[in-house]
């Protein structure tokens, strides 16, 4: 349908709609009023309750502990200089390319690397105490499958940028929700409970989720 | 015959393993949510706020339609306005057609079961496959949705794991972990293969354009990454003003829908891969779609046009719990479903469902975003009797003599004393009452009145 003309029906439509009482203006930016709490320990609690472990010890040790305890042979990653506080990528182990192809061509085969990735690297750009949750932004340098095929994703994550909820971090001028073609709030590993309401963990996403602070 | 109304079909239903399966899932989830509600004092805030900004986008909606549209296409986006199920249809098989597509990957979306797009893709000879678990196993067992969160609420793993033995030639095992990474893998290698990814849409904000998908599993991320075109059908009252309003509608809707403080993976996507992005889709189409939502909008039932899709009420539904999803007959079953499916698609077909509802209120009072739904059950009720007056003829001369009765004094108190007679004749409990009155007594009893009314109790006492 024309969009004009689908955009007409829908006027007349709401003229004759019988709604309960409503504000005529946009209900606007709202915040909702909690009391005060130490940030980075809500957060800590919060994310462990989601299943998420959280690190406190120099991002290049933690990350090399956790290559260490899971074996990885491969990894992914946003590009070095887009993580906070990251000095060098692990060494030893294979890393996936993640410039995809545009067009038709190429991009099937491409992907098909990505079936047995091991472990993925991102930055956080930003977090919320209350739900246990980070914020990850695609750009340059910044594939949105790092934090997504691994079957582990490390995400590091300047303790400064913790949030007390998802409300509070939309209402601050650095949150853009807009800029970059992608931006996901992730609340710990990949699950589901469609079978029987069990929780099962690393459905499609990651099955382990690690944040490391700085 | 296939059954065609509410109660034939309930029939079927009624004291299956099914509905047992369904009546435990369903009173988890409502403790689940009633928890998380109460553990985030705001809360109940976030509703009143959740409200406005439904309504207020409700009553403003073509103004809203035409600022998102212009705002995916500035994101560089493009954007379809479908008035109908074959319109939609039509435009993704002729995108599909048109870029060489072969394989489709699919998130869970209840508009694409309400426009039956599957049927129509496959029909055109495209291979497409459901990502989410439960949509997976709806998919390859031939079955529906039960339930619009929960598609699957009504199998245990026993059923799956036969399921999975079978199709997915695994060897049989009823531990849901191994299930599941039996799923993972099967459909990973459809996800890096896809040639195009369509997905549904939680809710589109109109100032940016961008559009919201939430998924616990993640498999909406890959349907809208790995394929190079996504395309996001989204029905067209499902916007929101901006962040603000976005942040409040996805706190409430992950509380009420999971119990969860916020869904695993809340998708914000606005546009397609950008010039310096490494991956994401080259393409993104949005698919707005009406479908029957403006005349519900012109309606007295517009306000069910605020419903956000958590699911809350029908797993606190008492006529849900007992009769299951498929009872409804339509992709939304519950009480939602009982406004939402004859004003969207008629009361011709779907007349009988706003009847299938005790009206006990647990409903508008489990809505996050508070829709009166007792209320738009009468209302179509109401669009029902009207509609298919003839039918019920038979209650028209027994309403219009319990009127003379009940608005005359003394008609009324020898009413009441010829029902002390008759319950002094017959016990505690009426078990078998003649002509149309046994529609109730065939499956319950009655209590017997009184012996005595109260007013003339009253009279005697205190008189």
């Amino acid at each position: 349908m024309e969009r004009s003309e689908f955009l007409a029906r829908v006027g007349t439509a709401q003229a004759a709609a019988i709604l309960p009482d409503h504000p005529s203006e946009d209900p606007g930016q709202w915040v909702p009023d909690l009391p005060d709490v130490d940030l980075v320990g809500r957060f800590i609690e919060m994310a462990g309750k989601m299943a998420a472990e959280v690190h406190t010890a120099p991002v290049d040790d933690a990350v090399g502990e956790l290559v260490e305890r899971y074996g990885a042979g491969n990894y992914m990653s946003w590009d070095a200089d887009r993580i906070d506080g990251l000095d060098r990528l692990p060494e030893g182990l294979r890393r996936i390319t993640t410039e995809t192809p545009r067009g038709a061509e190429g991009r099937a085969e491409h992907n098909a690397g990505y079936m047995d990735c091991q472990l993925g690297i991102t930055g956080a750009e930003a977090a919320f105490a209350e739900t246990g949750t980070i914020v990850v932004r695609s750009g340059p340098g910044q594939p949105r499958m790092a934090s997504l095929v691994p079957l582990v994703h490390i995400a590091v994550l300047r303790k400064d940028r913790i949030f007390r909820s998802a409300s509070h971090w939309a209402a601050d001028p650095s949150a853009r929700m807009s800029e970059g073609s992608n931006v996901v709030f992730i609340t710990g590993p990949s699950k589901t409970a469609d079978i029987e309401s069990i929780v099962t963990l690393g459905v499609h996403g990651p099955k382990h989720l690690h944040i490391v602070l700085v | 015959m296939t059954p065609v109304t509410f109660r034939e079909r309930s029939v079927e239903e009624l004291d299956t393993q099914k509905v047992v399966n369904i009546g435990k899932a369903t009173r988890r989830k409502t403790a689940d949510r009633i928890k998380a509600s109460a553990a985030y004092p705001p809360m109940e805030q976030m509703r009143d706020r959740a409200r406005e900004i439904r309504l207020h986008t409700l009553a403003n909606l073509s103004e809203y339609l035409e600022q998102f549209a212009g705002s995916v296409e500035r994101a560089g986006g493009h954007v379809y306005f479908a008035a109908d199920a074959a319109e939609a249809n039509h435009y993704v098989s002729q995108l599909a057609a048109d870029r060489g597509v072969r394989s489709i990957v699919k998130s869970k979306s209840m508009v694409t079961e309400e426009i039956g797009l599957n049927h129509h893709l496959e029909s055109k000879g495209l291979d497409v496959v459901e990502s989410d678990l439960g949509e997976f196993i709806v998919q390859i067992s031939g079955d529906r949705p039960v339930h619009i969160i929960s598609p699957v609420m009504h199998m245990d793993r026993y059923e799956v794991a036969e399921l999975f033995a079978e199709v997915l030639g695994m060897e049989y095992s009823d531990d849901p972990v191994a299930l599941n990474a039996a799923a993972r893998r099967h459909l990973r290698s459809i996800f890096l293969g896809a040639d195009m990814g369509i997905s549904g849409v939680n809710f589109g904000v109109a100032d940016t354009g961008t559009i919201t998908t939430v998924t616990n599993e993640g498999n909406a991320r890959l349907t809208t990454t790995t394929p190079r075109i996504h395309v996001a059908i989204m029905g067209m009252e499902r916007l929101v003003p901006n962040a603000g309003d976005l942040m409040v509608m996805l706190e409430v809707l992950a509380r009420s829908g999971t119990g969860q403080a916020l869904t695993v993976y809340t998708n914000l996507m606005t546009g397609p891969r950008a010039f310096d992005e490494q991956d994401g889709p080259d393409e993104l189409h949005v698919v707005i779609l009406d479908n029957g939502r403006s005349k519900a909008l012109a309606s007295s039932s517009a306000e069910i046009l605020a419903c956000i899709r958590c699911g809350a009420c029908l797993n606190v539904c008492p006529v849900f719990r007992e009769a299951g999803g498929h009872a409804y007959g339509s992709v939304y079953p519950g009480p939602i479903g009982a406004v939402l499916t004859p004003a969207l698609f008629g009361h011709d077909e779907w007349g009988d469902l706003p009847f299938a509802s005790s009206l006990c209120g647990a409903c508008k009072d489990a809505c996050p975003i508070r829709i009166d739904i007792p209320s738009l059950l009468l209302e179509q009720r109401a669009e029902s009797m009207n509609r298919r007056g003839g039918e019920f003829a038979w209650l028209k001369p027994g309403m219009a003599a319990y009127r003379r009765i009940a608005t005359n004094p003394t008609l009324w108190r020898g009413f009441l004393a010829a029902g002390g007679v008759f319950g002094k004749a017959t016990g505690d409990w009426l078990t078998k009452l003649p002509f149309q009155a046994g529609n109730w007594t065939s499956t319950r009893d009655l209590p017997a009145p009184a012996t005595q009314s109260f007013h003339s109790w009253w009279k005697e006492h205190r008189g």
